[in-house]
């Protein structure tokens, strides 16, 4: 899955850490994401568009492999 | 059914001066009871760190969030696999050696034999009290997974059909190997 964190977070010129501690994760797992490597729940990832006061299809969007379920 | 932080930082502390005094021990043979000789007091240090370790293990990250609960799974799985893998392993290589290369004075064949058996159940143990709890969890309860609070008084009581079901069955299978093993 991709998503836009990382241009989101430059939108509003906060760091991970800071994005991290308005949506209660840590710092690692904002990071684990951005970098995908980590899939957030349903709940996690309303909880960063509405952080970032956006849809949630705006900043994460399905990629071909997830749709084919590899 | 998780320490907070605090009790990481008291299982780490309780490990680590375990294990300082497990070396000091190994090496100097102290003995502070008179009840208990030295490698009587070697296996208690051996358990208070254990004990250290466990609380480690049990307690929540000082940020605990869903990307650490699914590490955390993964961890105890692969730890898991090793963790019975290797005794297995052992056990079998013991139960198939040649009847010369195992016999000692001490012990016999069948008593080698009965050995490797042992050894085999405790990873069993652990590996069928998984597989009740995981099926009854994922087909049973689903409060099971999602409730930090699934093994609370309350929620037990609430739910106590399907505890009671893990409880029954875990028994009645543990009999079942013990019987099996004799």
């Amino acid at each position: 899955m991709k998503n836009t964190i990382k241009v989101e977070r430059a939108k509003l010129g906060i760091s991970q850490t800071q994005l991290a501690e308005s949506v209660g994760v840590s710092k690692q797992t904002i990071h684990s994401i951005e970098s995908g490597r980590f899939v957030p729940s349903t709940v996690l990832a309303l909880k960063i568009a509405r952080f970032f006061k956006v849809k949630v299809e705006e900043v994460f969007e399905l990629e071909q492999s997830d749709l084919d379920g590899k | 059914m998780m320490y907070d932080y605090r009790g990481k930082v008291f299982g780490m502390i309780l490990a680590g001066v375990g294990l300082v005094l497990l070396v000091v021990q190994k090496f100097t043979g102290f003995t502070v009871s008179p009840k208990y000789d030295s490698a009587q007091h070697f296996n208690i240090l051996l358990f208070a760190t254990i004990m250290g370790l466990i609380t480690v293990m049990y307690s929540k990250e000082k940020m605990e969030d869903e990307r650490v609960q699914a590490v955390r799974t993964k961890s105890l799985l692969y730890a898991f696999l090793m963790t019975a893998g290797a005794p297995l392993a052992f056990a079998m290589t013991m139960s198939l050696q040649p009847d010369s290369a195992i016999e000692s004075e001490v012990l016999t064949r069948a008593d080698i034999i009965d050995q490797a058996r042992l050894l085999m159940f405790y990873p069993a143990l652990g590996m069928v009290l998984y597989l009740i709890m995981f099926h009854v969890g994922l087909y049973f309860d689903a409060v099971w997974d999602y409730e930090d609070e699934a093994w609370s008084p309350k929620t037990i009581l609430q739910h106590r059909r399907n505890k009671l079901l893990v409880v029954v069955v875990s028994i009645v299978v543990l009999l079942l190997m013990v019987l099996l093993i004799r």
